[in-house]
């Protein structure tokens, strides 16, 4: 799996979150990017767990789309790892 | 039919599906269709007890699924892709449960589902990325 598909799996999460935040907006933060596969890894699972807790203390709606993200990121990390 | 009714019915076909297919595949396709297939099964038993520590009585499997006609390795490439998104599908749309428990249950079980249709989409050469798993086209 390319490193570049999974950026562009992050890049359509964030637009659709942006798209759903308007007019209100989370200015981007700069963080460094990790240093190889196995941070990555740990990366998307944290991601994953984030947006599952998401999902579980939001509407019935809104809890598809961050339980979406949370799938993502742990089929991220599992083809990564 | 609940949200776990609908999951436990999708591993059921996938398991049955497994059974059908596997024996047409070879190498890392083979490999990686008996790993899913005990991920099946074992997503099955863990859904079993939960029904029982519950006290609840879960929905007994059919006595055969339509698979169509598995006679090559393609065709149970292509059976058993179907099948993963059927699966991945189901417990998405249980994510919407309005009971937290079920909620809950239905987010953990389309996460593990989510990493076996990547899994097995990278065993036979398919792009794995996915920005939302299971969501209807």
């Amino acid at each position: 799996m390319g490193y570049s598909e999974i950026a562009e799996d992050h890049r359509t999460h964030a637009a659709t979150l942006e798209r759903l935040l308007r007019p209100n907006s989370i200015s981007e933060d700069e963080v460094e990017a990790p240093a190889d596969a196995e941070a990555l890894a740990a990366a998307e699972t944290a991601g994953s767990v984030e947006a599952a807790e998401s999902s579980m203390t939001t509407q019935s709606d809104y809890a598809v789309l961050f339980g979406e993200i949370a799938a993502s990121r742990a089929a991220h990390a599992a083809v990564i790892a | 039919m609940t949200a776990t009714d609908d999951g436990l019915a999708a591993e059921y076909a996938a398991i049955y599906a497994y059974g059908a297919a596997a024996v047409h595949l070879d190498g890392d396709a083979r490999e990686r269709a008996e790993a899913l297939d005990a991920e099946h099964r074992s997503r099955r038993d863990a859904l079993l007890d939960h029904y029982a520590a519950a006290g609840a009585e879960a929905p007994q499997p059919a006595a055969g699924y339509d698979t169509g006609v598995v006679a090559d390795a393609a065709a149970a490439q292509e059976l058993l892709t179907s099948v993963e998104l059927n699966v991945t599908a189901t417990w998405r749309a249980g994510v919407a449960a309005t009971d937290p428990d079920e909620r809950q249950l239905c987010l953990d079980m389309y996460a593990a589902s989510a990493v076996s249709l990547a899994r097995w989409r990278l065993a036979i050469g398919q792009a794995v990325a996915d920005p939302w798993p299971g969501r209807p086209e």
